[in-house]
């Protein structure tokens, strides 16, 4: 028996909007979702393999509009040398009866819906235990029916699953997360799993893919789909991630100090390919202290990249002001100025007042050393 | 703090080393030409003050020589008490330039800490102190050049305008607050976000995506709640068509429907057992009802004939007993009449007779009247005489008015005897009564008044007349005799005898009078009239009695006549009787009549109703025989019935079971139509929601709503610091506006006074600037001033600020680079006068290129020397 390859993807959650993304990005990320179906088939084509397992939530919800159903009904029968493998994940759970119902009428050939915990032979040889889940919240493990599954001897089992799994770390698990050993319990050669968007491997016959297009910060870089190579009943499976994700997400932590070379040190965390960043988005979370003068710099120096990136946010909410005598020199040395930016950086710093007032404090001088600048330079420019 | 020295190198023009030294207390001046480096040195001295060692800005960079170099400034102070030297190396590289403080021979401070001594120096920027208000700049260098002239005063004025900025941060904070102000204008008003604004905006944002969220999240749970519906009723409608429950409703329902028709049919059997026993009933009463009917009749004819019988005795009776009551009523009409008669008799002659009686009786009154009429008038005659004779006189009043009057005269007349002239006679013996008066002799010792005088004659001697002279009580006297004149004459009496007299007349006419009165009201108490009338009521004196006077006793003919009444009230009461009784008898002949024409009528009726029925008895034997047949037939109808009754099913239990089960049937069928049709709703409306992709929509708006949220938030935030920011520059500039204007203006007004007695000076509130001069009462914009006045007061305005540093315990020196240039020679002097005066408290630098104008100006003459290289 020659060794048996697919692709295994999930949560493609099809119809997602990003509606906290500016408009014009979430058109873009908007758009490579669309696209994702014809990229896994582009490569599943590239790595000759003629089965794409889809472990739950293609779509985002259970009532996708037609437009997102059909296109992606259409980019899979397009693709009609693979078969598709699909299960309802919680997202697009059975329960939605009107989406699978929709979605066997116009599913093409080659797409597989698999709406009940049977096993089904894939290929010859090969059976597929699908896990669908049949309602939002299953209350349930749903792989359990996998352990007394009979399949005839010396064929292929590959369980295909949603949810989450036992925590690492805790002896104990909710009734309804999957048993991660359900892979070796249930005899099966792989487990294909959907839910988590980034990938991740529970044991060797046991994988996450992660979502094909990423979709928020937590899980860095591209999305990507495994490839997995089964060569026989018992052998463990090889696994080979392959990026087909068109954007890049990421978030960077910027720690300051106030001795920091602000610009420098964000210059360091910019992907460095700068011909990608329109590709990129990303986060620029930055912590620690930050004198006046570095707060304005950085924010001049995010101001100068962030039109490049195809979303750039950043967050200082966790970056502390530290106010120098010499800063408010630089504001005035004396008189009223000097006056208002001590009142200021004192009540910054003091205790007792609510950390929502001396934010409010911290914020004002420094807009008061901005501004101070600002008629400085203009000053000067004027010289 | 004194400045003692200052030496430059690389300074502009000093590449080479120069000093000033022998700066003295008070008023130092250096005059000089133009191009001299007046102005090099006040720049860096001002470096020295106010600049860090390690910058190189442009103020330093100007300081530079064109050749190059790095300018070197060295100062050396005197602080109470203590000497020090200070020194600053400026740098073009950067954080390189040095700064040092020696005491004598000794480094003091250096780098940072000397910087910081320096600015204590000068003043704590933290107390908010005018760290460089002690600086004039040069003002001029070219007078001829208009421009540079008005630059020239521009930067007089800008050079206070601008320490006193820097105390209220002058134009930077204004335009700071600006900007502030309009940043919060564009977001915010006074009652709320501004229309149109980021906030605004962001709200407006937030409230749509909020709605739409809420509108989707109704919608998605509305198709949430579809579905769960549509998933219900699918497995209703699959109940309902489950083969075998349809099978049972069935098989109930044919069953029903059998019992059901056997009990409608047995009912229908009873209703005609019932019907037939009604109509055996029916019959059986009426022909008990026919032969009562006959018999009734029978009866009626047999009594009809007894009654007819019966009446014709009666009215032969009545006419027998009607004949003795009309001879009865006849005998009793005639005894009446008989007696009618004689009482009418004896009632004339006893009228007769009482007529007689009462026309006697009749004159003997009249007799009676008469004679009391007669004497009446007669009293009444003596009553009118009486009457005059008792108003004749004096009354009790006037009687006693009278005697009051003589007793009043007797004593005037005793009093006047007694007070008037008198005269008593003592004849000699032998001549008694020789005297006389008015021919009376007079009597020897008597006593007599001669109240009117008189003549006396004593014969053989002559007359003498006597005159009484004075009257003595005359007056009394006479008017006593007037009162008595005139009751007597109101009396009409002539003397007050007669009047007594004629009272006593009257009271005697008085008495008589009513005595009068007394007996006619006696015999007329009614009057005279009335006695009169009573007479003429009488019968006249010739009316007689009719017919001739009877001679039997009145009472015989009482008694006669009143027993022939009672006589007549019996017969007329035994008349009535007989008369009633006639009428009873004709009645009772009338009734009997009556009741015999109607058992006569009754008899015919009876008659008739009997006629055709045949023979009577064989009638009454058929009717008997048939009543019998009838109660047989009744009696099996009924058993029948009963019968029938008893072995009868529920119906009314079949009827409801019949309904229940096909009620039952129907409610299925129409359940099972309802759910199609509920579910064919649902199918579209699920549709029609899943169609319009609410559940992405709602994913994606709750998305926008967290982001629109954190735009609020960050809209909110920038709000609350602009806020914080403008209330930290207000209420700076308010501290430092308090802490100056009024201090500064109190400085400057005795100043003012040296130039202009009476002058005042308005600071802008804002700015703390000048604004207005008062002077003579007229107010002056500060503007409007010449430019003499303008520098003028911009000096004073200098000085005062000095003074008030020097006051507050840290006397800075005053440096003057050509600072006055527009004032007169006149001016010039007073001008001087203040700088002299101030110069007792502070240290005064001026530099000049003014020689021979600021020759007047005293003090220690300053001049630039070479120096060797510093240290």
């Amino acid at each position: 028996m020659p060794p048996f390859r697919f692709l295994h993807s999930s949560d493609l959650h099809l119809g997602k909007r990003f509606g906290q993304m500016p408009e014009e990005v979430r058109a873009d990320l908007q758009q490579a979702r669309g696209q994702v179906i014809a990229r896994l088939a582009q490569a599943a084509q590239e790595c000759r393999v003629q089965h794409v397992l889809i472990a739950g939530d293609m779509f985002d919800t259970e009532t996708p509009s037609s437009r997102v159903m059909r296109q992606g009904l259409a980019a899979m029968g397009a693709a009609a040398d693979l078969q598709w493998w699909i299960i309802p994940g919680n997202h697009d759970s059975a329960a939605a009866e009107t989406l699978w119902a929709d979605l066997a009428r116009h599913a093409s050939e080659n797409t597989h819906l698999l709406m009940q915990p049977v096993p089904v032979e894939m290929a010859p040889g090969v059976h597929l235990l699908p896990a669908p889940c049949r309602h939002r919240f299953a209350g349930q493990d749903l792989t359990a029916w996998m352990d007394h599954c009979e399949t005839p001897e010396g064929s292929l089992r590959i369980g295909l699953a949603h949810g989450g799994v036992l925590e690492f770390g805790s002896n104990e698990g909710g009734s309804e997360v999957i048993s991660p050993n359900r892979a070796s319990v249930a005899r099966l050669d792989y487990l294909a799993l959907g839910d988590w968007h980034g990938a991740f491997t529970l044991n060797p016959r046991s994988h996450y893919s992660g979502t094909p297009e990423a979709d928020r910060f937590k899980h860095a870089g591209r999305g990507q789909c495994l490839l997995v190579e089964l060569t026989a009943p018992g052998q463990p499976p090889e696994v080979t991630p392959i990026e087909i994700g068109a954007y890049h997400w990421q978030e960077q932590i910027l720690q300051l100090t106030s001795a920091s070379d602000v610009s420098a040190q964000l210059q360091a965390v910019l992907p460095a390919d700068r011909a990608s960043w329109h590709r990129h988005l990303l986060r620029l979370r930055v912590e620690g202290w930050a004198t006046a003068p570095q707060r304005l710099a950085l924010e001049q120096a995010v101001a100068q990249v962030a039109p490049e990136f195809c979303f750039f946010i950043l967050e200082a909410s966790s970056l502390r002001s530290e106010h120098q005598l010499s800063d408010l020199d630089l504001i005035a040395t004396n008189g009223a100025l000097r006056a208002a930016a001590e009142d200021l950086m004192q009540a910054a710093e003091d205790d007792r007042l609510a950390q929502g007032e001396r934010d409010i404090a911290s914020a004002a001088l420094n807009r008061l050393f901005a501004y101070t600048q600002d008629s400085a330079r203009a000053a000067e420019d004027h010289a | 703090m004194k400045i003692r020295a200052i030496r430059l190198e690389n300074v502009r023009r000093f590449v080479d080393p120069v000093e000033i030294t022998g700066i003295g207390t008070g008023l130092n001046v250096l005059a000089a030409p133009n191009e001299q480096g007046k102005s090099t040195i006040f720049d860096a001295l001002h470096a020295v003050f106010f600049k860090d060692a390690k910058s190189w800005d442009k103020d330093i960079r100007v300081l530079a020589p064109r050749a190059g170099g790095e300018p070197r400034v060295e100062v050396e102070i005197e602080l109470d008490g203590q000497a020090y030297r200070l020194t600053k190396q400026f740098h073009k590289a950067s954080g390189k330039g040095d700064c040092r403080i020696w005491q004598g021979e000794s480094l003091y401070l250096q780098s940072d800490a000397a910087e910081a001594w320096l600015q204590q120096l000068i003043k704590s920027p933290k107390a908010g102190g005018p760290a460089g208000l002690l600086w004039v700049r040069q003002g001029l260098t070219n007078f001829a050049d208009a421009k540079e002239t008005l630059a020239a005063r521009q930067d007089l004025m800008s050079s206070v305008a601008g320490e006193v900025d820097s105390i209220t941060g002058g134009q930077r904070m204004d335009a700071i607050r600006r900007d502030v102000r309009q940043s919060l204008d564009r977001l915010v008003t006074m009652r709320g976000a501004r229309k149109g604004g980021a906030l605004d905006l962001a709200m407006s944002e937030l409230a749509a995506l909020t709605a739409r969220e809420e509108q989707l999240s109704a919608q998605v749970q509305e198709l949430r709640c579809q579905l769960d519906q549509r998933q219900d009723l699918r497995r209703a409608l699959a109940d309902l068509q489950d083969p075998e429950v349809q099978q049972a409703l069935e098989e109930r329902l044919r069953q029903t429907q059998q019992t059901l028709q056997a009990a409608e049919s047995h009912q229908e059997k009873l209703v005609t057992a019932e019907q037939a026993l009604q109509n055996a009933t029916l019959l059986l009463e009426n022909h008990d009802s026919a032969l009562a009917g006959f018999l009734a009749r029978r009866k009626d004819h047999n009594e009809a004939e007894l009654a007819l019988a019966e009446t014709a005795e009666g009215l032969t009776q009545s006419a027998e007993a009607l004949e003795p009551a009309r001879a009865k009523l006849a005998e009793m009409e005639q005894a009446v009449a008989k007696l009618k008669a004689d009482a009418r008799l004896a009632e004339a002659r006893l009228a007769q007779h009482q007529r007689s009686a009462r026309l006697a009786q009749a004159a003997e009154q009249r007799r009676s009247l008469q004679q009391s009429l007669d004497q009446a008038r007669d009293l009444m005659q003596q009553i009118a005489g009486l009457k005059a004779q008792a108003e004749q006189g004096p009354d009790r009043a006037a009687l006693q008015r009278i005697e009051t009057a003589r007793e009043a005269l007797s004593l005037a007349s005793q009093a006047q005897k007694l007070k008037a002239f008198s005269l008593t006679v003592r004849y000699e013996p032998g001549r008694e009564g020789q005297l006389t008066l008015d021919g009376i002799p007079l009597s020897e010792g008597e006593r007599i008044a001669l109240p009117k005088g008189g003549s006396l004659e004593a014969p053989g001697l002559g007359r003498i007349d006597l005159h009484p002279g004075e009257k003595a009580g005359g007056d009394q006297l006479d008017q006593a005799r007037q009162e008595l004149d005139q009751a007597l004459l109101a009396a009409d009496c002539p003397d007050v005898e007669q009047a007594r007299l004629r009272h006593q007349s009257r009271q005697e006419a008085c008495i008589r009078l009513e005595e009068a009165q007394v007996q006619l009201k006696q015999l007329a108490p009614e009057g005279v009239m009335a006695l009169m009338q009573r007479l003429d009521a009488l019968p006249t004196e010739g009316a007689e009695a009719e017919g001739p006077p009877l001679d039997e006793n009145p009472e015989n003919l009482e008694k006669t006549v009143l027993a022939l009444r009672s006589k007549m009230d019996v017969a007329s009461v035994a008349l009535e009787q007989a008369r009633a009784e006639e009428a009873r008898q004709r009645l009772a002949l009338e009734g009997a009549r009556v009741n015999h024409q109607a058992a006569l009528q009754r008899l015919e009726r009876a008659d008739a109703a009997l006629v055709g029925q045949g023979d009577n008895t064989e009638k009454l034997a058929s009717l008997e025989l048939r009543q019998v047949e009838l109660r047989q037939v009744l009696a099996e109808q009924r058993e029948q019935y009963q019968a029938l009754q008893q072995a009868a099913p529920d119906l009314a239990m079949a009827q409801a079971r019949a309904a229940r089960a096909r009620s039952e049937q129907t409610a299925t069928r129409e359940a099972q139509h309802s759910h199609q049709r509920d579910l064919a709703v649902l199918d579209s409306r699920i549709a029609t929601i899943a169609g319009m992709a609410v559940e992405e929509e709602l994913a994606e708006v709750s998305d926008q709503v967290i982001a629109a949220q954190k735009r609020l938030a960050s809209v909110e935030f920038e709000v609350s610091v602009l806020r914080r920011l403008d209330l930290a520059l207000e209420q700076a500039r308010n501290a430092a506006q308090e802490a100056y204007v009024g201090p500064v203006l109190q400085e400057l007004q005795p100043l003012l006074r040296l130039l202009w007695p009476e002058a005042r000076l308005g600071l802008d509130a804002g700015r703390v600037l000048p604004d207005q001069l008062t002077r003579a009462g007229q107010e002056e914009a500060f503007d409007s001033l010449s430019g003499g006045t303008q520098e003028q007061i911009a000096l004073l305005v200098r000085l005062a600020f000095a003074r008030l540093l020097a006051r507050g315990g840290q006397p800075a020196p005053i440096i003057l680079d050509d600072a006055i240039v527009y004032t007169d020679d006149a001016r010039i002097e007073k001008i001087f006068d203040a700088l002299t005066l101030q110069a007792d408290e502070m240290q005064i630098l001026v530099f000049t290129c003014r020689q021979k104008s600021f020759r007047a100006l005293g003090g220690t003459q300053l001049s630039i020397r070479p120096a060797t290289a510093l240290a």
